[in-house]
C-alpha cells in the first residue's frame, strides 16, 4: 500500500498566478490592505529568501522587497480551485483526503490500483498532471501518511519524492518537528526540551511523550518513527448544489446584487436536485472586479424552502457593504432535506399577525375596562411547589417582544 | 370536598358529582420555605373511578384538603 501526498505551497498566493501567469517568479505577498493594519499573511519563497516573514506588516515587508507584488485572498477562486483538484484526484482513486488542518494538501491512497499503474511513483506523476503546473505542485509517496507529507515537503516543484518502507525511519530522522501536526504552540515546546528532530522524539519512550503532551505525544512519537497508522479517509458525501450567474454588468449596489441573489436561489430550486426540498446551509461566494472574491457560509437554524430562503438572505444581507462591483454569484447549497412541515401557532403569539391581536387587546379593554388577556410565563420553573413554577402575566401585544426566529 | 381514612383520600366531592378513588398512584411529601411562611404538604396522585387522573394535597399545618389543579 501507498499513499501519496499532494502538496501545493502557498496556494492561495499562486491562485492568483492563474489569471496572471506573468507574475511566476516574482515576489509575491499575500496581503488584505483594506482590513486597518495591512500584515503579510504569506509570502513566496522568493520573498522570504529577502526577509520577509509571515506576520510582519506589509509596509516593513516592502522595505525589504520593494518589488514585491502584493496578491489579495480571493476565497471564492481558492475553493473552486480545490474542489476542482479534488474531482480530478478522484478521477485517480476513490480514497482521497483533502487535509484539513493545511491548505493546499491532499492525501490519496493507492489501496488497489496496482494494475492501473506500474509503480506508486507513476501514480504520483499522473497526479501531478491534475494541477496546473502554474501552481507548483510537488508530491510524496511513501507507506504512510505523514512521511508521504514530509516527502512531498522536501520535494522540488513538479518533482515526486518516493520513499520505500526500509528507508522510511532514515528519512524521517533529520526531519525537524516543526513539521508535525500539531499547534505550534506544542512543537515549540518540543524545541524548547531538546527534541529538534524526529529522530530525538523516536529515541524516547512513547509513555514519556504521552506523560507530557497527552495523547498528542503518543501520536507524535508513532509519526516520528514511522509508525503511522492513520487511515485516508475521504470526506462524507452529501447531496450539494452549485449554482452561479454572471451579473449582465458589474453590480454597484446591494438592490441589484440581492437580485442576483434571488435570482440564484429560484434557479436552484427549479433545479432537480432541489425542487420541493429544503436547504439548511449556504455558503455564498462573490466575485468582484479586480480579481477579488469574499466568501459567506450560512447557517440556518432550520431548513429553509425557496421563498424563506430568500428573505432569510436579503434579511442578514441588508447591512452588507460591497467591498467592490460584483461580476458573478455563486451559491453552494447543502444539508439538503426533504419539505418538513410545522404546526402553526396560535394566532395570539404569531408575530407577524401582533397588528390585529393589539387591536383586539384594545376592544377587549374598553369593553371590560381591563386587559382581559394573560399569558402564562414561567417563574420558578424548578420549584417543587407546583403554583410556583409559572404564573400568569397581563398580555400587552403593542409591548410584547417577538420571538426571535 | 376530600373524603379521607387514615388519611388516605377515598373520595372527591364536588357541588354536582362525587367520585371515587380507584387507586392511589403516588404518594410525596413536600415540606419547603420553613424560613418564611412554612409549607407542609402530602399529595396523592389518583386514578379516579370514572378514569380521571388528579392530584390532591393535605395541608398539614392547616389539616386541609386541596385539589392541585397545576
Amino acid at each position: 500500500m501507498a499513499i501519496i501526498c499532494l502538496h501545493i505551497p502557498h496556494l492561495a498566493l499562486r491562485i492568483a498566478l492563474l489569471d496572471q501567469p506573468e507574475l511566476d517568479g516574482l515576489p509575491l505577498l499575500l496581503s488584505n490592505p483594506e482590513r486597518g493594519r495591512a500584515t503579510v499573511l504569506d509570502a513566496t519563497d522568493e520573498a522570504t529568501r529577502k526577509g520577509v516573514r509571515i506576520g510582519m506588516s506589509l509596509r516593513e515587508a516592502t522595505t525589504f522587497v520593494p518589488d514585491a507584488v502584493v496578491v489579495e485572498p480571493n476565497p471564492a477562486l481558492e475553493s473552486r480551485v480545490s474542489q476542482e483538484i479534488t474531482h480530478n484526484l478522484e478521477d485517480i482513486s476513490p480514497l482521497v483526503e483533502p487535509d484539513e488542518t493545511e491548505q493546499g494538501c491532499w492525501y490519496v491512497d493507492l489501496l488497489g490500483l496496482d494494475r492501473h499503474f506500474t509503480s506508486p511513483t507513476d501514480a504520483a506523476h499522473a497526479i501531478l498532471t491534475c494541477v496546473p503546473t502554474v501552481l507548483r505542485p510537488r508530491a510524496g509517496v511513501a507507506p504512510s501518511r505523514f512521511t508521504a507529507r514530509v516527502a512531498a515537503g522536501v520535494a522540488r516543484s513538479a518533482a515526486v519524492r518516493t520513499i520505500s518502507l526500509d528507508s522510511e525511519q532514515d528519512f524521517l530522522a533529520g526531519a525537524p518537528v516543526t513539521w508535525l501536526p500539531f499547534p505550534a504552540s506544542m512543537t515549540r515546546q518540543m524545541v524548547r526540551l531538546g527534541l529538534r528532530t524526529m529522530k530525538d522524539l523516536s529515541a524516547l519512550p512513547p509513555e514519556r511523550l504521552a506523560a507530557r503532551f497527552g495523547p498528542d505525544g503518543r501520536l507524535a512519537w508513532e509519526l516520528a518513527s514511522g509508525r503511522d497508522k492513520r487511515m485516508i479517509q475521504p470526506p462524507s458525501r452529501e447531496a450539494t448544489l452549485i449554482e452561479e450567474l454572471e451579473m449582465p454588468t458589474p453590480a454597484v449596489s446591494r438592490d441589484m446584487f440581492l437580485l442576483g441573489i434571488r435570482q440564484v436561489v429560484t434557479r436552484a430550486f427549479n433545479t432537480t436536485i432541489l425542487a420541493g426540498k429544503q436547504v439548511q446551509q449556504v455558503i455564498l461566494r462573490v466575485f468582484l472586479e479586480n480579481k477579488r472574491s469574499w466568501e459567506k457560509s450560512l447557517v440556518m437554524k432550520e431548513p429553509y424552502g425557496q421563498q424563506a430562503l430568500i428573505r432569510t438572505l436579503e434579511m442578514r444581507l441588508q447591512t452588507l457593504e460591497l467591498p467592490g462591483p460584483v461580476e458573478a454569484i455563486a451559491m453552494q447549497f447543502s444539508g439538503i432535506v426533504n419539505s418538513i412541515a410545522h404546526q402553526g401557532m396560535l394566532p395570539l403569539f404569531q408575530p407577524r399577525y401582533i397588528k390585529p391581536v393589539v387591536e383586539a387587546v384594545e376592544q377587549l379593554r374598553h369593553r371590560y375596562g381591563v386587559n382581559p388577556v394573560y399569558h402564562v410565563v414561567e417563574v420558578e420553573p424548578w420549584s417543587r411547589i407546583p403554583e410556583r413554577r409559572y404564573a400568569l402575566m397581563t398580555y400587552d401585544p403593542s409591548t410584547h417582544q417577538s420571538p426571535s426566529w | 370536598m376530600v373524603i379521607a381514612e387514615n388519611g388516605l383520600p377515598l373520595k372527591l366531592i364536588t357541588r354536582t358529582t362525587e367520585v371515587a378513588v380507584l387507586e392511589i398512584r403516588d404518594i410525596w411529601i413536600v415540606q419547603d420555605e420553613w424560613w418564611r411562611t412554612e409549607i407542609d404538604r402530602q399529595y396523592f396522585a389518583l386514578l379516579m373511578t370514572d378514569g380521571e387522573l388528579r392530584t390532591v394535597f393535605r395541608d398539614r399545618i392547616e389539616d386541609a384538603w386541596y385539589e392541585q389543579a397545576y
